[in-house]
């Protein structure tokens, strides 16, 4: 029994029994000369006895040898002992002496007693060790899966599964292992231990072919090529893989204990590979429905964003014209305002649309120019000066702000947009402020409001396009896609854009970072 | 053919979408201008070529020419017809062109009327041929051409000659918006930095604005260039 052979020496986490040392270390290699061994200590130190002490009955010193035997190499060298000891009682003990007959009766009953002593001492013997060896076997497989399994818990792909697997198996077996995933249309995920020994790849082919053409069921099979054994990796309906190893040249010969550790190894990492699998499955439905949810959104925003102007559009008009005679002048300026604000609602929606497709379509190809952030700021003020009209505005630009480089136009709809969100989400009369400040070569752009704030759960996502937070009331109208362009554009221009509630009073702040231009030296202008 | 000095201004409208040109037409002789159409570009060539227009609104998308084209052989036939183009949103690239290839303004499509007629007011008030005053007066701000001083909301200011070179730009075409590259070059006389302009727009601001960093005198037309209110335009009348 080589049981012992597939205990891992090298593997760190291998406990080691004294009983395993003594057997791997000389008994292992030569189990049934060390059974001789024994027989011939133990036939001269019955001589001795016999010759120096007189002691009428050596066949107990024969059985302790084949008992020793036993314990330590197995049930067949032991018995392989007996047989000799037997021969060497016979020849040398039993009269006549020095020859294998038997004299007497007596001498035959000796003779059958110490065989039969012997044989069931041997076999006795042997189970007790092998009873040991198993349970050691027991633990240290316990062991050494256990860990196995640890490590592979924390993989998140199946690349990192595969590569820790063939690491761990690799150790465990003493022999380079490379684990294979084939997958049609695609090339295979392999991870090989230690990295730089693979079979090379007509070898592969033909492993995977006779794995995809294998029987159901006869996943206990071995493919054989050149140095390589393949097998299934195998222990759950989805992961399907392969398994090489290449043995090394002195022990070519499989070796049970192998075997049953890489089942259960092969077996961990089917299900670590599933877990993975599982996980990715999970995250893409989680995506997809992402994206359902998003066309939703894009469905309701624009038949609430465009189809409710134009129904007030078309209303209105058809009411001036069929009912023109009966309305009164006031009415009918009501009428026509009601047409004009629809319409130029309409036309912002439409331009986010528009910037929003530029955004997707990365047709966006911003300038890189310094601006001035009190121009930039004067120029979205100026576009928003219908919607901030009743509220205090308030521009607080710090002295000698360096310029900024970036694209005007793209930063005037970035500002403008905060502006029209920050009027959208605070009550008329309460005050917007844009502060701009700068910070070694960055340059800060604030807007404040003094609106409901924003919930924790959203300073991410109302970047998110079509995303509207709970905080919005049903007064509030718009699409979601002001804060997704100002990400958009700042992305293109090299800037950020974060949300944060105000440290100071309830409301909403959102920060532009952009770098600083280099500026132009001007003596003339201090004048 | 000859004008009468009280003949009305006429205004040919070069669009190919009759809507439009409808609305132009029911919006502008209320104020009395008179109107008449082009769908295309040839047609604005043969009414500049006839004389038949004090003021041409050119859209610049059009079937047989671009814009852009009309406005160059107008000028090319020396031709000083103002001219206001109509253009989309977002489209700064070719406003920039058509007003470096010599249109006087632009306005974005969708534009109210009362804007268009601000822009048509300011466009032609430039085009009057000044008199031999010496005080030019835009409003809030008053320059007098022989002492070369300014006077904001009746206040003296003390000006840099770079800074009085650059008021009475804005002045003299009050209204009207002035590319970057204009305004360097009457300024500057030759291609300089724009960041020279940006830094001495700001320095002006800083001594004619009540607020520099909200400006209701010197507008920033970003992408463009800047514009100096005139006392008819509404604060957000530059805007979009």
């Amino acid at each position: 029994m080589r049981l012992s052979m597939s205990l891992p020496r090298r593997a760190r986490f291998a406990r080691t029994s004294k009983l395993t040392d003594i057997t791997t270390r000389y008994a292992g290699r030569h189990p049934y000369m060390s059974g001789l061994g024994m027989t011939v200590g133990a036939l001269a130190v019955a001589t001795l006895l016999n010759v120096a002490l007189d002691v009428p009955h050596p066949s107990r010193i024969f059985l302790v040898g084949v008992m020793i035997t036993a314990v330590t190499v197995g049930l067949w060298p032991a018995l392989f002992a007996c047989l000799i000891s037997a021969l060497f009682y016979d020849f040398f003990f039993l009269p006549p002496t020095y020859s294998l007959a038997i004299s007497n009766a007596q001498g035959i009953v000796d003779f059958c007693f110490f065989v039969a002593t012997a044989v069931i001492v041997t076999s006795l013997a042997a189970r007790v060790r092998r009873y040991a060896l198993e349970a050691d076997q027991r633990a240290l497989s316990a062991e050494t899966l256990s860990d196995f399994g640890r490590r592979l818990a924390d993989a998140l792909t199946v690349h990192e599964v595969l590569d820790r697997a063939a690491e761990r198996m690799s150790i465990c077996l003493e022999m380079p292992v490379v684990l294979v995933i084939p997958e049609t249309g695609r090339p295979s995920i392999r991870a090989g231990h230690p990295p730089h020994i693979a079979p090379d790849s007509d070898c592969l082919r033909s492993a995977i072919a006779w794995w995809a053409l294998r029987p159901r069921g006869s996943d206990r099979d071995q493919f054989v090529v050149g140095d390589w054994r393949f097998r299934p990796l195998s222990g759950s309906e989805t992961a399907q893989g392969l398994i090489a190893r290449r043995p090394g040249n002195g022990s070519s010969v499989s070796r049970a204990g192998d075997d049953r550790l890489l089942d259960a190894l092969a077996h961990q990492t089917a299900l670590a590979v599933d877990r993975c699998t599982l996980r990715d499955d999970i995250e893409t439905i989680r995506v997809r429905s992402e994206t359902e949810r998003l066309h939703s959104a894009v469905l309701s925003s624009i038949s609430h964003d465009l189809r409710n102007p134009l129904a007030s559009i078309v209303g209105s008009a058809s009411g001036l014209e069929y009912q023109w005679r009966s309305l009164d002048d006031e009415s009918r300026l009501l009428l026509i305002r009601t047409i004009r604000r629809e319409a130029e609602r309409l036309d912002t929606f439409v331009g986010k649309l528009l910037d929003i497709t530029r955004i997707e379509a990365k047709v966006v190809v911003p300038l890189r120019e310094p601006v001035l952030v009190s121009d930039v700021v004067e120029a979205a003020l100026r576009q928003a000066d219908g919607m901030v009209s009743s509220h205090r505005v308030a521009v607080v630009i710090a002295e000698n702000l360096p310029p900024i480089e970036a694209d005007m136009i793209l930063l005037r709809q970035v500002l403008y947009n905060l502006i029209e969100n920050a009027s959208k989400y605070s009550s008329p009369g309460s005050g917007i402020r844009i502060v701009a400040c700068w910070q070694g070569q960055e340059v800060r752009i604030s807007v404040l409001d003094e609106g409901v704030g924003i919930l924790e759960a959203d300073v991410e996502r109302i970047f998110n396009k079509f995303y509207r937070s709970a905080h919005a009331g049903a007064g509030v109208t718009g699409g979601g896609l002001g804060l997704a362009i100002c990400r958009g554009f700042l992305d293109a221009m090299g800037g950020t854009i974060e949300a944060a509630n105000r440290d100071d009073r309830v409301g909403a702040v959102f920060v532009i970072k952009l770098p600083a231009a280099i500026q132009v030296e001007l003596s003339e202008a201090e004048q | 053919m000859m004008i009468e000095p009280q003949a009305p201004p006429r205004i040919l409208v070069v669009d190919d979408e009759q809507a439009i040109r409808q609305l132009l037409r029911l919006g502008l002789t209320p104020d009395g201008y008179v109107v008449s159409e082009s769908d295309h570009g040839t047609g604005a060539l043969d009414a500049v070529r006839r004389n038949e227009a004090d003021l041409i609104v050119l859209d610049l998308g059009l079937p047989d020419m671009s814009g852009l084209q009309v406005i160059k052989r107008i000028r090319y036939a020396q031709s000083d017809v103002p001219i206001i183009v109509l253009s989309s949103s977002g489209d700064e690239a070719s406003k920039v062109a058509a007003l470096d290839l010599g249109a006087d303004d632009y306005i974005t499509k969708p534009f109210g009327i009362e804007e268009l007629l601000a822009r048509i007011r300011a466009v032609r008030r430039h085009r009057v041929p000044r008199k031999t005053e010496s005080v030019l007066d835009a409003g809030d701000v008053a320059l007098n051409l022989l002492r070369r001083s300014a006077t904001v909301r009746g206040l003296d200011v003390k000006l840099s000659p770079r800074e009085y070179e650059l008021l009475r730009l804005f002045v003299t075409h009050a209204g009207k918006v002035l590319t970057h590259k204009f305004i360097l070059h009457q300024v500057w006389g030759a291609d300089t930095d724009v960041q020279y302009l940006r830094i001495y727009v700001r320095a002006l601001r800083q001594k004619i604005e009540l607020n520099a960093d909200q400006p209701r005198l010197i507008l920033t037309e970003a992408g463009i260039g800047y514009r100096l209110r005139s006392a008819d335009q509404s604060a957000d009348g530059s805007s979009r």
